[in-house]
């Protein structure tokens, strides 16, 4: 049997088994908290793994790999970045979020925020659905580009078949089996992309004579490959390390990544998720950043340096571990995309014409809401994807540091202050995705700073400002 | 160590993921034998 009749039989059974994973959780999926939440029921490992993994898109598995291949050492300043990311997430930010939304019933961000700070004329769960949509809209069709890439470069399909492939596998599980077959999916997923983030590095460290003979030959290349910091000095170093360091303040705002922790099953099952998200973070951010440095000197001049990990893999490995591999780039960007069309349904469903709008509120109807949205949101961004509509392209500049800014800040001080109440938070909120797109706009994140960072800073001042006028003279919240 | 690096490079590649590591399984064994105790 020929080498790629071996990969394609291992992506076939890799994409059934979401498939089975799909149908088993549909079985299980009868009323909202099922369908949105697993009815609170997950255990520790695929909180973990399944959170970390849908943070994680195609970036950690290409990008990141690319970033360290061309940028040395210092590229990998990303890892701390995002490992502190995690670690708020995940020590601080879990464990109070489930107990909220144990308490007050709450199924999705905007519900937390609610239960947060009160609503009335549902100014909150408004602007907050709104942001959430724009974001991940942008997001999802993205991703759907890059499944249909991930498809054309492992299964060797064209690109508009692999988006519309590809894409029908996520749709088809995450409308089934709700939010139990998105988490389910993406333990599995998630278990993939760290065996290959161990396995990869390793290898490409041996084809490139070991880690010390790597490192010589980085620095005989160019010194500021091995320098921690890329060789820049003054503002230019300055600019650099809060930009990768910087990522690490989108966590606690993405939503598809924290309403996975408002699922767990109890808050011992958190304190499992700790030392689980926390290991398979340092694993696969430092995997990937080990891959690309390695990879400079097994695989040099490259011409596009993202594709390292697919070719290495064909390069280094028989057919069936490299179809292992290459199914697990497809598992970071699915695992991803799943997460977001569930939390962008739930939105639709769930905040808006629920909350909102007072229709589809009985338990069946919000149900076929949540699987209609997910079809109709599913099919909006194959559509755009095989389109390749450039303007929705736009919104994934901003999507991550939009959503960071924009809820990061007001969920923490929310949840850990009683300093912020309902208009001060949406003012947060406005603030934080407002500030993000007038940065990169007008060019300052390249210029100037990451635009994360002062419209995470800023959204937080602007809650607890417009707060404190508001709730002068009267008690803070309860 | 290697010629073409600093102790800093390695530090920054092995060190910081390592006491990552043993900072949050040491986390996790001792609050457990907290909460047995």
């Amino acid at each position: 049997m020929s080498a790629d009749a071996q990969i394609l039989i291992v992506v076939g059974v890799y994409m059934a088994l979401l498939l089975a994973l799909g149908a088993l959780a549909g079985r299980r999926t009868r009323s909202p908290v099922e369908f949105f939440l697993a009815g609170r029921s997950l255990g520790a490992w695929v909180t973990g793994v399944s959170s970390t993994a849908s943070s994680e898109s195609g970036w950690v598995v290409l990008g990141a790999v690319g970033m360290a291949y061309t940028q040395g050492v210092g590229a990998l300043w990303f890892a701390p970045g995002c490992l502190m990311g995690y670690w708020v997430n995940l020590y601080f930010l879990a464990p109070r979020l489930r107990r909220l939304a144990a308490d007050s019933g709450a199924l999705t961000l905007p519900d937390c925020l609610v239960a947060l700070f009160g609503d009335r004329g549902h100014l909150l769960r408004a602007s907050s659905s709104l942001v959430v949509l724009v974001c991940l809209a942008g997001y999802l069709a993205a991703q759907m580009t890059a499944t249909g890439k991930a498809m054309q470069a492992v299964v060797g399909l064209e690109y508009q078949h692999g988006i519309w492939l590809g894409g029908a596998i996520i749709v088809l599980y995450t409308l089934v089996g709700g939010f139990r077959a998105v988490s389910w999916t993406d333990l599995l997923q998630g278990l993939i992309m760290v065996f290959a983030l161990v396995l990869m590095p390793l290898l490409a460290l041996a084809a490139a004579g070991g880690y010390g003979p790597v490192l010589d030959g980085l620095a005989e290349v160019d010194p500021a490959l091995v320098s921690v910091t890329a060789g820049k000095g003054g503002f230019a170093l300055f600019g650099f390390l809060i930009g990768l360091v910087g990522i690490g303040l989108g966590y606690p705002g993405q939503p598809h990544v924290i309403t996975r922790y408002m699922a767990a099953a109890s808050e011992e099952k958190i304190r499992q998720t700790q030392l689980i998200g926390m290991v398979w973070g340092v694993l696969v951010f430092y995997g990937a950043g080990l891959l690309g440095l390695a990879g400079r000197l097994a695989m040099p001049g490259l011409d596009d340096p993202e594709q390292l990990f697919p070719l290495l893999a064909r390069q280094l490995l028989p057919p069936l571990l490299a179809g292992l591999m290459l199914a697990a780039v497809l598992s970071a960007i699915m695992s991803t995309v799943s997460s977001q069309l569930l939390v962008a349904a739930s939105t639709v469903s769930r905040d808006l014409l629920e909350g909102v709008f007072r229709v589809a509120r009985s338990g069946r109807a919000s149900v076929l809401a949540g699987r209609l949205s997910v079809l109709g949101l599913g099919i909006a961004a194959m559509l755009v994807a095989s389109g390749d509509v450039r303007a929705v392209f736009w919104f994934v500049l901003f999507a991550w540091s939009g959503l960071g800014a924009a809820f990061g800040p007001v969920l923490l001080l929310g949840l850990f202050t009683r300093r912020l109440e309902r208009v001060g938070a949406a003012a947060g909120i406005a603030t934080g995705f407002g500030v993000t797109v007038v940065w990169k706009l007008t060019g300052l994140s390249d210029t100037v700073i990451y635009e994360l960072v002062p419209a995470f800073l800023l959204a937080g001042l602007v809650a607890l400002g417009v707060s404190a006028v508001r709730l002068r003279g009267s008690r803070p919240r309860a | 160590m290697t010629g073409g690096a600093s102790i800093w490079t390695h530090l920054f590649l092995l060190g910081v993921p390592a006491a990552i590591l043993v900072t949050v399984v040491l986390h996790f064994v001792l609050r457990g034998r907290r909460r047995v105790g």
